[in-house]
């Protein structure tokens, strides 16, 4: 059994370096094959790498009517005020702490997701609770954010209606910053679990059936075939899928924050994150290079994060490392 | 082997030649579509719905100008946000658009700066346009200038939008009280439904307005500015005063700012409870308002659900407010207190301005089209029929005559609501809704007089923030989150709150920031500016 396991998820990459001209005669061989490649690769060429030529806005003076090769080039000064400014460190750890949480919850209740799913009977009951569990995915924050409202609010909540119904003390949601982590965790997993858990459940349905025959002949219960089958032969994926979470994991979910906490300071000791605190410190500057000083800053960070945990990844786990 | 890998290059070198050569020549192909060809087109760019009958409203100005302008109008819009980051692109990218709506809120003063804007003073009185001379007099115009010269068509209609509380006349008779004609008046009256309807919110405020102007100082600024008429685009709420003859700055002063910095100051200024005295009202009324109403955005949704009694808004919402309220609560009525006295008194030279307009129309650098433009904003603003057609919609269908200054809606004005402040606002030509209460026909045409105002002094000033950015994107961030919490009265310790952070904003680079707006003042004030 373990052999069938290590031949499904080990796929043999490593001859491919043997000879200097292999990649040539490897060309000259599945050449046609290549070729239908050549489309994705432009389309990442153009607007993956050709973009990175803007990097240099962030160095810059920016100003659109003279243009990149036009503006004055003023070195690291567009980072000075994100560097400079000790607010930025408490904000960094919010984006950090929150994007942990979202990875590290988001994860289990996908994974439990994916598992309940494969282990449900009946075609049409299983099918409809499929689409109901993805179906917030295509909500905008917008308008989860009216429900959060209708739900959390002091005055009219239906949440605070219910305790004090029940002859309970009203709690201010939006006065308290210290329950907001959970507050947000718990809206983004309703929110994205159930579209995340299509990817392991893909993985599931693709672990061979024969194992868990023979499992079941050697005895084992519902319960043990999960923890010793499933959740084994699913870590790679869920090891990957982190993996590429990681590279986001320096940029707050701007859409999700600003639509839900808003304008209320009140929350920003736990809610404030990188994208909301520059959205307002520049909203009236309308900078591009200050702005784009911090997006490169972003993405530096992560990526030397997926970087170092890809190396982690292939210390400890190799079939899960992304290169 | 060779004719494969031949072929693989040449299919690789076509695949990229037809992209290429479709991008370029697509452009190509529009401009020579055969549409109308003797109309010049021009192509616009709004924000907001486009109104149903636009396009009969189009035809018509076709119909009517045929002979004279042969102009045909492209009109693009989109939603707010949208909008907000399409302009920002376009301009960057260079694309060809005739006319766009801008403003000092949206991004006028940034795009004006990067240079995306042409010059229009020469269009301005001058007597082959006819029309802008007439609709946009000389003072106007200079007071919308930026740097000097004018870079967009200032658009409105008044010069201020009269801020009122809005009340339920309804509650307030059964709760057995007199008109509100006082803040006591109207403290009576939250507290009057904070105790007889303990379900309703009392006050609602929006959170990022909080009271707004609600106790703000009334006092005549000759000599200095203040809240609520601060400086904008500075980072942080800056006082200035002047001296008596307003050719000198004295300084600039802000939140928790040490006594010290006021001492230099004339009676009654140098005392910092003059300009800040306001928050304790705040704090003391706080108890009226949403417990959460730092996430509130729309607080007339709670007013017009009957959920709150009382909700601060401006004179222009006034028809929109009452239509919705009574057709969600059957025999509620609306009332207005008009919370600056002078301005409930409706005295002359009460309400301070700088007669800049909030909304402009921009043409582009990369326009082809500016005279033709211009051609046609005259003809817009050459009689009021034409300005009509466009602000109103067709005579007789959308809407109707009710004496020279007012006009009725039809029923199907609702088919045409253009949003009027992006093209046809004017203090001369526009016309007011008949269907408006009394109290705000009489309102609106009260701030429609020129006596109704006073210029303010650094009416024409415009801060530079490009010296001090750095510094500003460090304090603003910080600066806001305390104002915000003030201005909803939510913290009685604001003095000490307001030191502390003043402490903490001058290690961010406020007092940079104060001294290049001192010098930028002192600067404009030499130049002769007033």
């Amino acid at each position: 059994m373990k052999d069938s396991v290590a031949l499904r998820t080990r796929t043999p990459d490593t001859d491919v370096r043997k000879k200097g001209g292999a990649f040539l005669t490897e060309i000259r061989k599945h050449g046609l094959l290549y070729l239908l490649t050549l489309p994705g690769i432009l389309l990442i060429f153009v607007f993956s790498y050709l973009p990175m030529g803007g990097i240099v806005i962030a160095f810059q003076n920016f100003n659109a009517i003279k243009g990149i090769a036009g503006s004055e080039f003023v070195g690291f000064k567009n980072f000075e005020f994100f560097i400079q400014s000790n607010e930025v460190l408490h904000v960094i750890f919010n984006t950090l702490f929150l994007n942990a949480l979202f990875i590290l919850f988001g994860t289990c209740a996908s994974v439990a997701i994916a598992v309940m799913f494969s282990e449900l009977g009946g075609k049409w009951f299983k099918r409809i609770v499929q689409s109901l569990v993805t179906l917030p995915n295509f909500l905008s924050w917008t308008v989860i954010a009216m429900f959060v409202t209708a739900l959390l609010s002091s005055d009219t909540g239906m949440l605070n209606k219910w305790l004090i119904s029940f002859g309970f003390e009203p709690i201010s949601f939006f006065n308290e910053p210290a329950i907001w982590p959970i507050i947000l965790v718990l809206i983004k997993i309703w929110q994205g679990a159930g579209f995340g858990a299509i990817v392991y459940l893909a993985t599931i349905t693709g672990i061979n059936p024969d194992i868990y025959e023979s499992a079941s002949i050697d005895g084992a219960s519902r319960w043990k075939k999960i923890r010793y089958i499933t959740l084994p032969l699913l870590k790679p994926t869920v090891i990957l899928m982190m993996l590429l979470a990681m590279g986001g994991i320096f940029y707050g979910d701007f859409g999700m924050i600003y639509a839900i906490v808003g304008r209320n300071v009140l929350l920003y000791p736990t809610t404030d994150v990188i994208d909301t605190y520059v959205f307002r410190a520049l909203m009236e500057l309308n900078d591009m290079g200050m702005a784009a000083a911090v997006g490169v800053f972003q993405s530096l960070v992560g990526f030397i994060l997926v970087i170092t945990v890809n190396q982690l990844a292939r210390k400890f786990s190799p079939d899960s490392a992304l290169f | 082997m060779k004719k494969k890998r031949t072929a693989v290059l040449l299919t690789f070198v076509m695949i990229f030649f037809s992209a290429c050569s479709m991008v370029q020549s697509q452009p190509e192909n529009m401009r020579n579509a055969p549409y109308s060809p003797e109309l010049q087109e021009l192509k616009f760019m709004f924000f907001g719905d486009k109104p149903t009958d636009m396009d009969i409203v189009l035809q018509e100005f076709e119909r009517r100008t045929k002979d004279i302008l042969g102009l045909k109008l492209i009109m693009e819009w989109d939603a707010m946000e949208e909008y907000r980051q399409k302009l920002k692109l376009r301009l960057a990218a260079g694309e060809e658009f005739d006319a766009v709506f801008d403003a000092s809120w949206l991004s006028l003063e940034q795009n004006v700066a990067q240079g995306y804007y042409q010059k229009l003073d020469k269009y301005f009185n001058n007597d082959d346009y006819p029309g802008l001379k007439k609709a946009f007099p000389a003072a106007y115009l200079e007071s919308n200038t930026i740097n000097g010269h004018l870079y967009a068509i200032p658009l409105t209609q008044l010069f201020y939008d009269i801020e009122i509380v809005y009340i339920r006349k309804d509650l307030r008779e059964r709760l057995g009280l007199g008109p509100i004609e006082s803040y006591a008046d109207l403290e009576a009256y939250l507290r009057a439904v904070a105790s007889a309807y303990p379900d309703m919110v009392p006050l609602a405020l929006k959170g990022d307005r909080g009271f707004f102007k609600l106790f703000a100082n009334e006092d005549k600024q000759t000599h200095y500015r203040m809240a609520p008429h601060m400086i904008s685009g500075v980072g942080a709420g800056f006082q200035v005063v002047l001296s008596k003859d307003a050719k000198h700055v004295l300084g600039a002063v802000t939140y928790g700012d040490p006594l010290s910095a006021y001492e230099d100051f004339p009676a009654p200024l140098n005392d910092p409870e003059f300009f800040y005295g306001s928050f304790d009202r705040y704090v003391a009324w706080n108890k009226y308002i949403q417990k959460d109403v730092l996430t509130e955005r729309n607080p007339q949704v709670l007013f017009a659900a009957g959920k709150s009694a009382a909700s601060e808004a401006v004179l222009s919402n006034w028809t929109e407010i009452r239509q919705k309220l009574i057709t969600s609560i059957p025999g509620a009525e609306l009332e207005g207190f008009v919370y600056s006295s002078c301005q409930r008194k409706m005295e002359k030279g009460c309400i301070g301005t700088d007669y800049r307009a909030w909304n402009n129309l921009a043409i582009p650098v990369t326009s082809k089209h500016v005279d033709e433009t211009m051609k046609f904003l005259d003809w817009l603003f050459q009689s009021q029929e034409n300005h009509d057609l466009f602000e109103l919609g067709m005579e007789g269908d959308h809407w109707m005559k009710a004496g020279n200054e007012m006009y009725k809606p039809m029923p199907t004005a609702m088919n045409y609501l253009f949003p009027r402040y992006e093209l046809t606002w004017n203090p001369t030509m526009s016309r007011i809704n008949a269907d408006n209460a009394s109290e705000a026909v009489e309102l609106l045409r009260y701030s429609a007089d020129p006596e109704t105002y006073y210029r303010l002094p650094l009416a024409g000033f415009h801060f530079d923030p490009s010296p001090v950015k750095t510094e500003i994107a460090k304090v603003q961030p910080v600066s806001d989150q305390m104002a915000q919490v003030f201005r909803n009265g939510l913290d009685p310790a604001w003095r000490s709150t307001a030191a502390k952070t003043n402490l903490k904003l001058r290690s961010l680079g406020l007092e940079k920031i104060r001294s290049e707006l001192v010098k930028q003042i002192q600067a404009y004030l030499d130049a002769g500016g007033t």
